[in-house]
């Protein structure tokens, strides 16, 4: 009986090692599936400029980067002039609590474009403006997101002729070939639209967001 | 050990204490490995500095058909101590950034032979061509020499910091970095209080702690030497996409670097491990053998 008694014991200091070891890694995969997303965004964010060998636009595209006036302290008005950019020219910047990092808008859509933020549609109105605001992003770097947002969250978005917030009122779904959401509107809203994210391989199907306008603050002339 | 009330909480505080053994590892490596200092020794040593050079000499050879200025009116005037000085800063500037939480603005080091050598250029191609030096010559001329600080600051940041700070990625990894000190403490403390109460749990039998705090240190140990040493030995970094040679230089040799620091104290932790199962082995046949000659 002490023979079974020592073979038993001998079996737990044997097996325990191997249920440590199997629970660690179970917690870890768990664990890591959200931050293994972030990482790989944060990767292809520091390194996807390096897929250009030249620091401008290839194919002669010339892209801009303004500086966007990001802490405007001066005084603001509800109506104001409107700055349109040219193609590509970086314009705008999204903010919102739900997104962890500050989203770059380019006007105009192009490859290259893509890869250095989101693009507005140049056939739609400038934020603010009345209209269909249409932009969009690739959804592995920075709309990686935009399927966190929920109905009432904040969008803010900074442009150097002003501050527009708007507020989330319909979460939409659509396929790629349905343009019912993108064409331009009579009704102010921010259309926001990405790829779904499809684990097998790029997607047809379309996830995004109708913003309604909130606030207007067009900069004044002044202090910046 | 057979008692499940404490071979239950005893296993749970070995599974906490794997982790928490990994992550203080890591936390004193980050905080040891990555700084400024060693950030800069690591690009000195891999000789960033010169493959930027031979990187900025290729394209301002091929942008001459675009551009007319030619590579010489600028590689004539900078030199591989140059590149070297901003390289550093913009490494400087990033730790200054990560410590801070701020985003702090880069501006490259003034090169006054660079400014005169393109002048020169423009002045010799104006009088040259007969051409007028008015406003846009001037306007010109700003530009390009404008264009050429913004060439040179891109090819200098071998740690892709502009990258990084423009999407707000830095502020996110400067919330740790910045308390990475408390957070290393804060981890031995609590993998010390686990043991104490690893020890209470089982202090009918203490020498049963020397066990399962082996256990946690082995099976720490082999999690951090094996993964890393597939990384070293696959050369795993190079498969990643960084056409820019001296982003992937400084990229890659930094990752190796971190790699080696983790496995290396890793194979200590697992070495640390086997002692002290070895420790209770032999302790726990003495008291066997003790209790046997007893009766």
């Amino acid at each position: 009986m002490k023979d079974n008694s020592n073979k038993g014991s001998l079996a737990i200091h044997i097996i325990t090692p191997f249920i440590v070891c199997f629970l660690c890694v179970g917690i870890f995969l768990v664990v890591m599936i959200k931050p293994s997303d972030k990482i790989k965004v944060y990767m292809n964010l520091a390194f996807m400029d390096d897929l250009k060998i030249t620091p401008d636009g290839t194919r002669g595209l010339v892209i801009k980067e303004n500086e966007i006036v990001n802490n405007y302290s001066g005084e603001t008005n509800d109506t104001g002039e409107f700055i349109r950019p040219k193609f590509a020219e970086l314009y705008a910047v999204i903010k919102s609590d739900a997104f962890e990092l500050d989203v770059p808008v380019y006007w105009g859509s192009d490859r290259e474009l893509f890869e250095r933020g989101a693009c507005q549609s140049s056939g739609s109105v400038l934020v603010g403006e009345e209209g269909n605001t249409v932009i969009s992003a690739h959804e592995d770097t920075f709309f990686s997101e935009l399927s966190t947002l929920k109905i009432g969250d904040i969008i803010t978005i900074n442009t150097n002729y002003g501050q527009f917030t708007y507020k989330v009122k319909e979460l939409i779904e659509f396929k790629k070939d349905d343009n019912k959401y993108v064409v331009p509107s009579e009704e102010t809203k921010l259309t926001l639209y990405t790829c779904k994210k499809n684990v097998l391989g790029s997607s047809d199907d379309r996830i995004g967001v109708i913003c309604e306008l909130t606030e207007k603050k067009f900069y004044t002339e002044g202090e910046t | 050990m057979k008692k499940f009330s404490t071979y239950l909480p005893s296993l749970i505080i070995s599974v906490m204490l794997v982790f928490l053994i990994i992550i203080s590892v890591l936390m004193v490596i980050i905080d040891i490995n990555v700084t400024a200092k060693k950030s800069i020794a690591l690009t000195e040593k891999n000789n960033i500095s010169s493959i930027v050079y031979s990187e900025l000499e290729n394209y301002f050879n091929d942008q001459y058909n675009t551009t007319g200025v030619p590579a010489d009116a600028y590689m004539d005037a900078i030199d591989e101590n140059y590149i070297n000085s901003v390289v550093n800063l913009y490494t400087e500037t990033m730790f200054s950034s990560l410590k801070s939480g701020e985003a702090t603005v880069f501006k490259i080091p003034e090169n006054q032979n660079l400014e005169n050598s393109i002048e020169n250029f423009f002045s010799t191609y104006a009088d040259e061509s007969g051409y007028e030096k008015d406003e846009t010559y001037e306007k010109k001329l700003d530009e390009t020499i404008d264009s050429a600080y913004r060439i040179i600051e891109n090819y200098c940041d071998v740690y892709k910091y502009s990258s990084l700070q423009k999407h707000g990625v830095l502020t996110k990894v400067s919330k740790i970095y910045s308390h990475i000190n408390i957070l290393t403490v804060a981890c031995i403390a609590v993998s010390a209080v686990l043991i104490l109460i690893l020890l209470m749990i089982n202090r009918k039998n203490i020498s049963v702690c020397l066990y399962w705090v082996g256990i946690s240190s082995l099976i720490a140990g082999f999690f951090g030497t094996f993964p890393s040493a597939f990384l070293l030995l696959s050369r795993y970094f190079d498969a990643f996409v960084i056409k820019q040679p001296q982003v992937f230089k400084a990229f890659t040799s930094a990752m190796y670097g971190l790699t080696k620091a983790f496995m290396s104290v890793h194979i200590a932790v697992l070495s640390i491990g086997i002692c002290f199962i070895i420790l209770y082995v032999t302790l726990n046949k003495m008291l066997k053998n003790k209790k046997s000659t007893d009766c």
